[in-house]
């Protein structure tokens, strides 16, 4: 879908933004550019739309070298969405996400059309909204308009800058469990560049990690975590590498080893985890509630209780492992 | 989008008034009184003929009558000057407009800063000039290159000079001001430059732009007083008659019309500007972006 072969970024001055990149975004994933400020994964990103000119190498987007078509129309076709929004102040809501389709030239009831299912899928009801001013929304309301202005075009494609770095923790997770949801039915392939291991964990189908310029792994955030390449990479995943093995598991390994139980509830209830949930939610989720067991779930349908032994068991075989490494 | 209408509007209105009929007919002197052009501009000091008839009289009365004479003597020139003067700075800020508002765009466009500053710069050296003497250097200009003293023009290419800086800088530091990154998203989403000036630029620098023109125009207004030394017709005949004949009843004629223009216009723009601001940046902050 998007393949980067050997590109270079130099800047004037002799700057070496990016060396050498190849890589291959593939269609429907979820690709993280994850790196600390300055290790030109931004850049990166930038590239795919033409915001930034390649210096050399180059990058092909449905198998056509972008340098060989016309930006505008290229960028119409690629959703984008930043940290800082960039929500236009004096449009109302409606109109910035009308935005792109208006641009693509769609007739006003599509896009009338479009904007209000874009809001309810965000969980913002378009009969509230609509006709709001970025200035009169929350930080977590704008960034949902933000994601919901990149999708709006339908793209197949969407580039996500730190999307979520702007907001406080609690949102930030919400955003991010809304999203996943969201991607779950959209399947775009997506560029999503992020400095937080965790979120890029949490997000990403693959991890493409990048310091100075280079790429350092690319590799399924199990594998970034579990066998990390070189001494970059593992000094980069630091003290959090317990946290992040705990994150990079799914409730269904658990599931999978131990066997499920099959007492099914009435009704899916509100408490219960998914098979995709990680060790972490499903310790959050026994601390909330006080259970000793939870139902899990694939999409709406049962899949066995899962206990708090089960789940012990499971944290202390990682941290086994994790000693056994060294 | 709002702010492309939004944005015609005070051409328009200005254009507008400039043809406003009863407005140019007010401008047009009274038909009974053909010498008056030449009279008033050029030979003030022959005025206080008046005076000198109501010697007679006790001061109190004197200047009781006088006030009723001089209304019914003088009115109709007070109102036709204090149209033409409207006229007058109407005019210089429709072309000062026209002129300032496309070239600031165009200087906002240029990416090297020395050249923005130094159009910038040679603008601005007009600024600290003071008013009289940038309204005689017109004058001289008009008479080195052998072209008539008398009438609009020369009042008028002045007044435009003086009006230019605030509108351009206004239009340079507004469109400058527009946050980068929302113009960056802009045109990642896929807006060409043009749509960027036009759907995003503009209308968010417009409050900015439109507060320029508002200096201008309250500049232009007290300017015009003076342009009447260099033939153009405005309420500045009246002072500079009452000034020179000590005739207190002609400079209030003269002054108090132009202070009443300057505060009017002044409060006729401010409102303007409130409406012209877009939606949403009314609530959040008055007048940045």
């Amino acid at each position: 879908m998007i393949v980067f072969e050997h590109v270079w970024k130099t800047y004037p001055g002799g700057v070496e933004a990016v060396r050498d990149l190849s890589l291959e975004v593939e269609r429907g994933e979820t690709l993280v550019l994850l790196g600390t400020s300055g290790s030109g994964k931004t850049t990166t990103m930038k590239m795919v739309n033409r915001l930034i000119p390649i210096t050399d190498g180059q990058i092909l987007v449905d198998d056509e070298d972008i340098m060989a078509r016309d930006p505008v129309e290229l960028r119409r076709g690629i959703g984008y969405a930043i940290q800082h929004i960039g929500l236009f102040p004096h449009m109302t809501i409606a109109e910035n996400i009308g935005v792109v389709p208006n641009l693509l030239g769609w007739a006003k009831p599509d896009v009338d059309e479009r904007v209000d299912r874009l809001l309810e899928m965000v969980g913002l009801p378009a009969e509230d909204f609509r006709d709001r001013f970025p200035s009169q929304l929350s930080g977590g309301q704008r960034q949902r308009i933000g994601v919901a202005r990149a999708l709006a075009g339908d793209p197949p494609i969407v580039l996500m800058d730190e999307p979520f770095g702007a907001l406080d923790p609690i949102t930030r997770e919400q955003l991010q469990n809304e999203f996943l949801e969201l991607e779950s039915e959209i399947k775009k392939t997506i560029l999503f560049v992020t400095h937080d291991v965790f979120e890029a964990v949490k997000m990403g189908d693959r991890i493409a990690l990048m310091d100075a310029g280079e790429l350092q792994q690319l590799a399924t955030p199990k594998e970034l975590v579990d066998s990390p390449a070189n001494e970059f990479v593992d000094q980069f995943l630091g003290q959090h590498r317990f946290q992040l093995s705990l994150l990079t598991r799914t409730v269904r390994s658990i599931l999978d080893a131990a066997g499920t139980d099959g007492r099914a509830p009435q009704q899916r209830p509100e408490d219960y985890l998914a098979v995709r949930s990680s060790l972490i939610d499903a310790m959050d989720l026994f601390k909330r509630t006080g259970r000793s067991e939870v139902p899990v779930y694939e999409g709406k349908s049962f899949r066995g209780m899962m206990t708090q032994r089960a789940l012990l068991d499971a944290v202390s075989s990682v941290l086994g492992e994790m000693g056994g490494e060294g | 989008m709002s702010g492309r209408w939004k944005l015609m509007a005070l051409p328009l209105l200005a254009a507008a008034l400039c043809l406003y009929p009863p407005l140019v007919r007010a401008a047009e002197p009274p038909a009974d009184e053909p010498a008056g052009e030449e009279r008033t501009t050029t030979r003030p000091s022959e005025q206080p003929a008046t005076q000198e008839s109501e010697e007679g009289d006790s001061p109190a009365t004197r200047s009781r009558r006088r006030e009723g004479s001089f209304l019914k003597e003088r009115g109709p020139e007070i109102i036709e000057l204090t149209a033409r003067h409207l006229l007058l700075a109407f005019m210089a800020m429709l072309l000062a407009t026209l002129i300032a508002v496309p070239l600031g765009v165009a200087l906002s466009r240029v990416r090297n800063e020395f050249t923005a500053n130094l159009v910038l710069g040679v603008v601005s050296i007009f600024q600290p000039i003071p008013s009289l003497a940038l309204v005689a250097l017109a004058g001289a200009l008009f008479l080195a290159l052998g072209l008539p003293t008398i009438g609009i023009l020369p009042g008028l290419v002045a007044l435009v000079v003086y009006a230019l800086l605030p509108i351009l800088r206004n239009t340079f530091t507004g469109i400058r001001q527009v946050d980068s990154t929302v113009i960056e998203v802009a045109r990642g989403m896929g807006m060409t430059e043009r749509q960027i000036l036009h759907r995003i630029e503009l209308p968010l620098a417009l409050p900015v732009i439109m507060a320029g023109i508002r200096v201008g125009t309250v500049w232009t207004v007290g300017v015009a007083t003076l342009v009447t030394l260099i033939g153009a017709r405005s309420l500045g005949i009246l002072i500079f008659q009452g000034l020179s004949g000590g005739h207190i009843e002609l400079i209030l004629a003269g002054a108090l019309p132009a202070v009443a223009l300057a505060l009017g216009l002044d409060l006729f723009l401010g409102r303007f500007e409130k409406w012209l601001t877009p939606t949403g940046l009314r609530s959040a902050s008055g007048n940045g972006v």
